[in-house]
């Protein structure tokens, strides 16, 4: 406006109602955008508290679950296409080491968290009275299926946690095998020879799938890594062999492509189960037991 | 010569003890088993790679520790303490930062190499500034740590649990589950690499002068100092690149046998390599005994056994010498 004045006597009668005409334009323009930006700012917070998560499989869950908007940050692990089902839309999502200075920043309402927060975030984040939830990774469906509902309803949307929760229940029903049919040894065996032992999720959904986990015998209490003596002297029926990035095998699949395990070839058969399908749980169970679901196909097929 | 008779055929029974134990229980009768016995690809696939490895890394270590140890006429010289395993172990931990290029084969052990050859290079730039021995224990030990900063960070800032994993692989060696391919890999450099580290023998003989003596004796020590740097840099980074950081060895190995053999550093540079390899036997013969669930990192064992093993003798020596 001050320009405007200060021009208006040097300038033709049109030009200065052009100028007022181009002013007005960018003021309603601006107060549009004010407007509009009071709305979302109100709606995202009509729709549910926004979510910073700092775990990986919370990340999966939270992604399935809420709103974009509502999404402040997931953790920078996330990211990783071999480890996470969700990694190409976490690189979409601004990540966090989940720092106290970080949160504060971020400013969400709620903190999601898979193991205890350090004692110094947790005190900050108490002062702000932001509220911290914590969901271990689940070691049963039953499990499982409760984090997802208590997720969904910290959130704000408790029907789309009946909904997985249904669906999840429905790939098991479907993928369980009749009652007349025997079940298969199968080993989990991942790079470095990692496999999943008893009382674990991954543990359920094969037996679930009609396998029998050969991880016990083999001499493991708790997930871990596999003898590959032991293995090679009295193998499964079937491993789970993880998938080579861009089909080369990394440093740590030197174990699961041991020139040894040739020997097995015609008594072992090696079904693909991605990593990523190995740990989270929730929405990854139905692609995971998909994918049990073919490797017990490849073994009652021969 | 007794003596270095004496440790190879402690090493062979040693060697052949190690293909009798490991996770899976193989009683001596399936050594007569048929050849499509399965226990028998344990035995040629797993078990004899394995000894071969032991036996291989074990020798290069301890001869390094040892002509470390007479250049520095420093007890406390080898691979692990001057930093040239903690750069390969950081070579190795870089390529899992190269993206898809990291998966390639033969990426990850080439870095581990190149990783101890800039050690072994920066440790003789450093100590040829001054070109006193001083230095080059001083050099190696910021350099140690420099280094060991380098595999804290790439462990903080990893990309995925993977490679926490993975890294933790590298600081912490091991030989369970490898195969001939890295035995193959490993061996021309850790050949190459002791050749040139025999090469310096006589020169070793002379430091013990000092290093005025040594030149007036006419040893050229920057000959030395080269063959010395690049031995070690190709016999120790070959070590780690096939079984991540195996320390204490090359530590220990030379001290064990300097009272049968003598002051004269080189002749402790054969029976220190027999020594190692024999002690890396042993140990990796331990970890496979211990009733774990799952195996004990080689690098861990020993160092928890070879610790209070190695405090016990030097006791032992201050009483003989009070």
């Amino acid at each position: 406006m001050a320009r405007a004045a200060k021009v208006g006597p040097g300038l033709h009668q049109g030009d200065s109602k052009i100028l007022d005409v181009v002013l007005a334009k960018a003021r309603a323009q601006l107060s549009r955008f004010l407007c509009l930006s009071v709305f979302a700012c109100c709606t995202a917070h009509a729709a549910g508290p926004r979510v910073v998560s700092l775990a990986p499989c919370l990340d999966t869950a939270l992604i399935h679950l809420a709103d974009r908007d509502q999404i402040v940050a997931v953790s920078r692990y996330a990211r990783d296409a071999r480890g996470f089902t969700i990694a190409e839309q976490a690189k979409t999502l601004p990540i966090t080491a989940g720092t106290a200075e970080e949160l504060i920043a971020l400013k969400p309402d709620l903190v999601l968290t898979a193991f205890p927060l350090p004692s110094g975030t947790q005190q900050v984040l108490d002062r702000l009275s932001i509220e911290v939830r914590q969901f271990p990774l689940p070691e049963s469906v039953a499990d499982n299926i409760a984090e997802i509902r208590a997720i969904a309803a910290l959130i704000g949307h408790p029907e789309r946690g009946e909904k997985l929760a249904a669906d999840i229940a429905e790939a098991l029903t479907r993928a369980a095998p009749a009652p007349s049919v025997a079940t298969v040894e199968a080993l989990v065996f991942q790079g470095n020879g990692f496999a999943s032992a008893p009382g674990t999720l991954m543990d359920e959904l094969m037996r679930r799938v009609g396998f029998s986990n050969a991880a016990s015998r083999l001499g493991l209490t708790q997930s871990g890594y596999i003898a590959l003596e032991r293995l090679i002297v009295d193998p499964p029926r079937i491993l789970l062999v993880g998938d080579a990035v861009n089909d080369l095998p990394a440093w740590a699949d030197r174990v699961t492509t041991h020139p040894a395990l040739t020997a097995l070839s015609d008594r072992v058969v090696r079904a693909p189960f991605p990593a990523k399908y190995l740990y989270c749980g929730g929405p990854v169970i139905v692609p995971a037991v998909a994918a049990l679901v073919e490797a017990r196909a490849m073994v009652s097929g021969s | 010569m007794r003596l270095t008779l004496m440790l190879i055929a402690i090493t062979l029974v040693l060697a052949a003890a190690s293909l009798l134990v490991g996770k899976a229980q193989i009683p001596l009768t399936a050594w007569v088993a048929a050849a499509d016995d399965p226990r028998w690809v344990v035995i040629l696939e797993l078990r004899v790679p394995r000894a071969a490895l032991a036996i291989l890394i074990g020798a290069a270590l301890g001869m390094s520790g040892a002509a470390l140890q007479g250049y520095t006429r420093n007890p406390l010289a080898d691979p692990a303490v001057l930093g040239v395993s903690s750069m390969a172990a950081l070579g190795a931990v870089l390529t899992f930062y190269l993206g898809a290029l990291g998966n390639l084969p033969g990426v990850v052990p080439a870095g581990a190499m190149a990783g101890a050859l800039i050690g072994a290079g920066i440790l003789l730039a450093l100590a040829g500034i001054a070109s006193s021995v001083v230095t080059f224990v001083l050099a190696g030990v910021v350099l140690n740590i420099v280094a060991g900063a380098g595999v804290s960070l790439a462990l903080s800032l990893a990309p995925d649990p993977w490679a926490v994993a993975e890294i933790v692989n590298w600081l912490m060696g091991a030989l369970t589950d490898r195969s001939a391919a890295d035995f193959w890999m490993a061996l021309p450099f850790v050949v190459i690499g002791m050749g040139l580290i025999v090469g310096t023998g006589r020169a070793l003989d002379a430091l013990t002068l000092g290093e005025v003596g040594a030149q007036s004796l006419g040893v050229d020590l920057n000959r030395t100092r080269w063959l010395l740097v690049s031995g070690v840099g190709l016999a120790a980074g070959a070590s780690v690149a096939v079984t991540g950081v195996v320390g204490f060895v090359g530590l220990v190995t030379p001290h064990l046998l300097r009272p049968l053999v003598g002051a004269r550093p080189s002749a402790l540079l054969l029976p220190s390599a027999i020594g190692g390899a024999a002690i890396v036997l042993l140990g990796d013969i331990i970890v496979r005994l211990l009733p774990a669930a799952a195996e004990v990192k080689l690098g861990v064992a020993m160092a928890a056994f070879g610790g209070p093993f190695f405090l016990a003798l030097l006791f032992a020596m201050r009483r003989r010498m009070a």
